[in-house]
C-alpha cells in the first residue's frame, strides 16, 4: 500500500492505483486512476480546467473511472469518485482523523456489521453486478464507501454533505449532426488516449462495443480471444467473430465457453472488497486475463458499458432488476433489513442513469491488474463517450424513439466490419445460465453448506437456497435471483476465510 | 390472383423435439399450446403424442428455421402509416392475444386466414409483398401500443394468406429455458419483428399455410 498523509487525513492506496499530486493556492489535489499510462494526461486535463477563482476543483470534468481527493488548507476534505470508478474507495473517522483507503481492510481485525452484510445482499440483488451506490454501508461496521458520481465533503473532522456530479448538459434540443460530431470526437479522443499501449488483448465478441474498443492507433501487437459455445443460438457468432478479427487484422484464439460457464470457480482466490455478483463470471475473466498474461499484454480491451451508453435511455429512471429477491430464505428480522434497503434503493437519487453510475462495473479490474498484470479498458467509461451517449439519448427522446446503436453504425462505420453492422442481433445467454445451473448445482450447494453457520447468523436459510439451486438444475422455471445474490455473499465470505461468526469480531 | 379467389390448405405441419441434455426432451403440443419436458421414452409414446396434438407421421428429426432474415424492425420503420382497416386489424390482434390460453395456435391460424378477408379484404391486396405485410403489422402494433410475438405471427399469417401468399408459422424454444417464440415466415423472410430474435429460438413445430385456387 502507498501512503499519503496530511494534518487531517491518511490515504492508503493499493499498488494497482496510480496517483498524482498537485498543490495549489487553496490546498492539495490527489488524482487517482487505474490507468497508469493515461493518468498524467487525465490529471493535467482535469487541473487545466480548474477555475482559479473557485474554491474547489471542477468536479464535473473528472473522468468517470477516476477519483480525486482534495485537501483544503483549512483542513476540510472533498472526495469525488467518478460514476464508473475503476477501484473502490472507503473512509472512516478515527479519533478526529480521517482515513481513506482504496481497499476495505477486511483481514485487519476490524468489526463486521450484520446490517452491512445484509445491505450487500440488497446491493447484489438490486444492482446486479454493479457496485451498490444507493447506500454507503459496507460489511465493516466503521467503514463507509464513497458513492460514485458524487462529491463527498468533510469539515471539522466530520461528514458534511454529498453532491451529485451532474453530467447532463443537453437540456436543450440537439441536432442529429451535433450528436454525430460528439460521438466521433469522443472516439477520436479515446483512440488518442491509447497511443502508448503496446501489446494488448481484445475480447472479440463480434459486437459493436468490443470492436470499437479496438479502434486504437496500433494493433500490431494485439491478439483477439473469443469464448465460443456449441449451442443453437450461438450458431452465427463464430462467423461474425472471425470476420471481425479479419477486419481488425489481428490473430484470434478461441476459448471453450462451456469451460467458462457462469459459476465456474476461479483457480486463484478472488478477494473483492465487497460481495459482487460479478464473481459468477470470474472464470471467464480469469481465462482472458491469463491469455493476456501469456502474451505480456498491457491492456485487455472490452466493450463493457456499450449497451448501457447507447442502447439505453440515459435520461430515464433506472428500473434495476426485474426479478426481485424473494423473502423465502430470510428470517423476519433479516428480511426487514433487506426490505428497507430495497425501498431506499428504489427511491435513491444516486442511481439515476444520467449521472452514469450504471455504465460499468469495474470490480474485477483491480483483481485482474494485481493478479495477472494487464489493465482492463473499455471506451464506454470515458467521460466524453458518456457525454456523447447522453446527447444521443436526448436526440432519441426528441424523436420519440428508443436509443439504439444506429448512431455508432452510421458515425463510426469505418471502424466496424460489415458483418457487425449487418448482424442479426444480440445472442441471449439465458440458455447458457440454465445449463450452468445444471452443471454447477452440486458445487453451489456445497459452497452454501460451507458458510451455513454464517448464513444462519445473518438470518438466511441455507436449506432454502440449496433447494432452489437444485430446482434450477432440473430446468425448473424459478427465479435465480436468490442464488445469484447468496453465491456472491458465500464466495466472498469463503474467499476471506470467514465461515463462522466466530471467525471475525462483530459490531455491538 | 385476387384474395377472394383463394382457399388455404392448413394441414401441412411438422414437429420435432429438443434434447434437454439430461435424458429428457422438450416438445410443443399444439392442442393445449404448451411446452412439455418429458423422459425420452414418453416423448415417443404415440398415445401421449396424440393427446397433446402431435402425430408420429409429421415428426421430423430436425426442423430448420424457414426464415433467413427479418425484413423490417422497429428502427427501420416509421410509425406513421395510413393503414386501411387499422381499427379492425388492431381488434383482431387483441383477439389473438386474448384467446391464446384456450384456443390452440393451429386452430387460431385457421381462424385467422378465414376471418381476415371478411374483416378487411383491402388490408393486404393480392400481390402484397412480405415488406408490405411487415409495414401493416408494424402499424397495427403501433396502434395497439404493445407488441407480442403470438398475435404478431397470427396476424402476419392472416395477412399473407389474404394476399395469396404461402407462409410458415413457427413455434420455437430458447432451449433449455422455457422461453418460447412464435413467428411467421413468407418466402424465407419474417416481414416484421420489432427486435430480430427468432433466430435464437430452435423450431419445435411448424405449420405451412398454402394458398390454392378456389374450385
Amino acid at each position: 500500500m502507498k501512503r499519503w498523509k496530511s494534518a487531517t487525513v491518511d490515504v492508503h492506496i493499493r499498488p494497482a492505483v496510480a496517483i498524482r499530486e498537485r498543490g495549489c493556492q487553496n490546498g492539495t489535489s490527489l488524482y487517482l486512476s487505474l490507468y497508469v499510462d493515461e493518468i498524467d494526461e487525465r490529471a493535467e486535463a482535469f487541473w487545466s480546467r480548474e477555475d482559479p477563482e473557485k474554491r474547489e476543483p471542477a468536479w464535473r470534468e473528472l473522468e468517470l473511472s477516476d477519483a480525486l481527493i482534495y485537501v483544503s488548507n483549512d483542513g476540510s476534505i472533498a472526495v469525488a469518485r467518478g460514476a464508473a470508478c475503476a477501484f473502490s474507495l472507503y473512509w472512516r473517522m478515527n479519533g478526529g482523523r480521517m482515513q481513506l483507503s482504496t481497499a476495505l481492510p477486511i483481514s485487519q481485525g476490524q468489526p463486521f456489521s450484520r446490517v452491512g452484510l445484509l445491505t450487500a445482499v440488497v446491493g447484489a440483488c438490486l444492482h446486479s453486478s454493479y457496485e451498490i451506490n444507493a447506500v454507503t454501508e459496507t460489511p465493516l461496521a466503521l467503514w463507509r464507501r464513497f458513492r460514485r458520481g458524487a462529491v463527498t465533503r468533510f469539515d471539522g473532522g466530520a461528514f458534511a454533505d454529498e453532491e451529485r456530479i451532474e453530467l447532463n448538459e443537453f437540456r436543450r434540443n440537439v441536432t442529429r449532426e451535433e450528436v454525430g460530431h460528439l460521438v466521433r470526437a469522443a472516439f477520436e479522443h479515446y483512440t488518442r488516449s491509447q497511443r502508448h499501449v503496446g501489446a494488448s488483448v481484445l475480447e472479440v465478441s463480434g459486437g459493436f462495443d468490443s470492436t470499437l474498443a479496438a479502434a486504437i492507433p496500433s494493433r500490431q501487437a494485439m491478439r483477439g480471444v473469443s469464448a465460443c459455445f456449441p449451442y443453437y443460438e450461438f450458431r452465427f457468432e463464430e462467423e461474425v467473430q472471425h470476420e471481425t478479427a479479419q477486419f481488425l487484422s489481428i490473430p484470434r484464439e478461441k476459448l471453450d465457453g462451456v469451460d467458462l460457464f457462469p459459476y465456474s470457480p476461479p483457480s486463484v482466490p478472488v478477494r473483492f472488497d465487497e460481495p459482487s455478483v460479478f464473481v459468477t463470471g470470474i472464470r471467464h475473466v480469469e481465462a482472458v486475463a491469463r491469455f493476456a498474461a501469456k502474451y505480456s499484454a498491457e491492456r485487455i480491451y472490452t466493450g463493457h458499458g456499450g449497451d448501457q451508453c447507447f442502447s439505453t435511455d440515459l435520461l430515464g429512471q433506472e428500473t434495476l432488476v426485474e426479478n426481485l429477491i424473494h423473502s423465502g430464505p430470510f428470517r423476519r428480522e433479516a428480511w426487514k433489513v433487506v426490505k428497507r434497503g430495497i425501498e431506499l434503493t428504489r427511491k435513491s437519487p444516486w442511481i439515476e442513469r444520467s449521472i452514469g453510475t450504471l455504465v460499468y462495473d469495474a470490480r474485477p479490474d483491480v483483481w485482474v491488474r494485481e493478479t495477472f498484470g494487464a489493465t482492463m479498458r473499455t471506451p464506454f467509461s470515458d467521460r466524453q463517450v458518456f457525454l456523447s451517449a447522453l446527447a444521443w439519448s436526448q436526440w432519441c427522446r426528441q424523436q420519440g424513439r428508443r436509443p439504439d446503436k444506429t448512431i455508432l453504425a452510421e458515425e463510426l462505420n469505418d471502424l466496424l466490419p460489415r458483418a457487425i453492422i449487418e448482424r442479426k442481433g444480440k445472442v441471449a445467454y439465458d440458455g447458457v445460465w440454465l445449463r450452468a445451473y445444471r452443471r454447477q448445482a452440486p458445487r453451489i450447494a456445497n459452497l452454501f453448506e460451507d458458510v451455513r453457520a454464517m448464513f444462519a447468523y445473518l438470518g438466511v436459510s441455507t436449506d432454502w437456497l440449496q433447494r432452489r439451486v437444485f430446482e434450477l438444475g432440473e430446468w425448473q422455471e424459478e427465479s435465480d435471483r436468490e442464488v445469484l445474490v447468496f453465491y456472491a455473499i458465500a464466495l466472498w465470505l469463503s474467499s476471506w476465510g470467514i465461515t463462522r461468526p466466530g471467525d471475525v469480531s462483530w459490531d455491538a | 390472383m385476387p384474395p377472394s379467389d383463394v382457399r388455404v390448405n392448413t394441414t401441412d405441419y411438422a414437429w420435432t423435439e429438443i434434447d434437454a441434455e439430461d435424458g429428457h426432451r422438450f416438445l410443443y403440443g399444439p392442442r393445449f399450446g404448451r411446452l412439455y419436458l418429458l423422459p425420452a421414452e414418453q416423448a415417443t409414446a404415440p398415445r401421449l403424442l396424440r393427446v397433446v396434438g402431435l402425430s408420429q407421421a409429421n415428426r421430423t428429426p430436425v426442423l430448420t428455421d424457414p426464415a433467413t432474415r427479418v425484413l423490417h424492425d422497429q428502427f427501420s420503420l416509421s410509425s406513421e402509416r395510413d393503414l386501411k382497416c387499422a381499427g379492425r386489424l388492431a381488434l383482431l390482434y387483441r383477439f389473438f392475444h386474448a384467446t391464446r390460453s384456450f384456443v390452440p395456435f393451429g386452430a387460431m391460424a385457421s381462424i385467422a386466414r378465414r376471418v381476415m378477408p371478411l374483416l378487411c379484404d383491402r388490408a393486404a391486396p393480392a400481390g402484397s409483398t412480405a415488406s408490405d405485410i411487415g409495414k401493416i403489422v408494424h402499424a397495427v402494433e403501433s396502434k395497439t401500443g404493445w407488441a407480442n410475438c403470438y398475435p404478431r405471427a397470427l396476424l402476419t399469417a392472416g395477412l399473407a394468406t389474404a394476399a395469396g401468399r404461402e407462409c410458415t408459422l413457427v413455434i420455437g424454444q430458447l432451449a433449455p429455458t422455457r422461453k418460447m417464440h412464435a413467428w411467421c415466415s413468407i418466402d424465407g423472410e419474417v416481414p416484421y419483428e420489432p427486435s430480430p430474435e427468432h433466430y435464437l429460438y430452435q423450431p419445435l413445430w411448424m405449420l405451412t399455410l398454402r394458398p390454392e385456387a378456389r374450385r
